[in-house]
């Protein structure tokens, strides 16, 4: 294996540090000295950022895979309760959440949301301001 | 702070808490990793979703002989290439439930490139991903591959290629 294959070789890891010093310093010198793996260091760097620009624009994880991880793990039997104020009002919500039977009950007097028991969809039962 | 091996062996005691804390951890690594196999953030939140209930159950098997993230998108890997594999045969793949819009296509993604690496095959693009995004050491991107060192490097040198050929 000749020099600037070697080089290619390990350019990757020498633009993201990931080289032991030996290795890196090896690299370097010989870029500094060739003027065709400066072109390939060139074209690595510009590779990575556009892979890392794409990667870091991707949206975030949603909240709602949390939820079905966690109906699909088979937590259950767990029970929030949400007491309080709310400016002028008083708030009680409780939710619990039993084998398929996701539960919720609410009190809000000055709010007018007076349910107090009902069930609803498992994925709107993870949160305790859920049960407002 | 725990190490994210210490956590794995919490989960493996099915300690919820733990697999919690490990969830926040590695969601959005696994997610990332996903979406750049399978272009698609409802099908990328499907493979997350398979990951993670599959270390929950298997955690009590990690035996420590890799790290715990080289594990885990591992585990990613393989349900991503499962999800393509099933795609490929036509099999009905989930949909969002919702019909909300897809994230991927609202967010300000530079079209050009995520164009050009939809040109690549799956292999191509999950080792640019471990590569130049996880900024993953040659040994730690060949044990997430399950492939040789030698190949990492080629496959890499292929796919960059490609890259560069699409786009310059």
């Amino acid at each position: 294996m000749t020099d600037c294959e070697r080089t290619i070789e390990l350019l990757p890891w020498y633009v993201t540090g990931k080289l032991g010093v030996a290795d890196a310093g090896a690299v370097a010198a010989h870029v500094q000295s060739c003027g065709a793996c400066r072109l390939e260091l060139a074209e690595i760097v510009w590779v990575r950022q556009a892979v890392g620009a794409t990667s870091a624009s991707m949206p975030g994880v949603r909240q709602r895979v949390w939820r079905r991880v966690m109906t699909r793990a088979g937590f259950r039997d767990t029970a929030n309760v949400d007491i309080g104020s709310f400016l002028v009002g008083f708030r009680l919500g409780v939710n619990a959440r039993r084998p398929g039977s996701p539960v919720r009950a609410s009190l809000r007097v000055m709010g007018h949301n007076v349910r107090i028991v009902g069930t609803q969809r498992r994925e709107e039962c993870e949160t305790p301001k859920d049960a407002q | 702070m725990k190490t994210d091996e210490a956590l794995l062996r919490a989960v493996g005691r099915a300690d919820r808490q733990a697999f919690r804390e490990l969830y926040d951890r590695h969601a959005e690594r696994v997610y990332r990793f996903s979406i750049s196999l399978v272009r698609n953030a409802h099908l990328a939140e499907e493979v997350l979703q398979e990951t993670m209930l599959t270390v929950w159950k298997n955690a009590a098997s990690f035996r420590g002989a890799s790290k715990a993230t080289t594990w885990i998108l591992g585990i990613a890997r393989n349900q991503a290439h499962s999800l393509l594999r099933r795609e490929k045969k036509g099999e009905r793949l989930p949909e969002d439930p919702k019909g909300e819009p897809d994230p991927a296509e609202a967010a300000e993604i530079d079209v050009r490139v995520t164009r050009a690496l939809q040109t690549l095959s799956p292999e191509q693009q999950e080792v640019l991903h471990l590569v130049f995004f996880e900024e993953m050491s040659l040994a730690d991107a060949a044990a997430v591959l399950g492939i040789p060192e030698g190949t990492v490097k080629s496959r890499l040198f292929y796919a960059r290629k490609a890259l560069a050929k699409e786009l310059l």
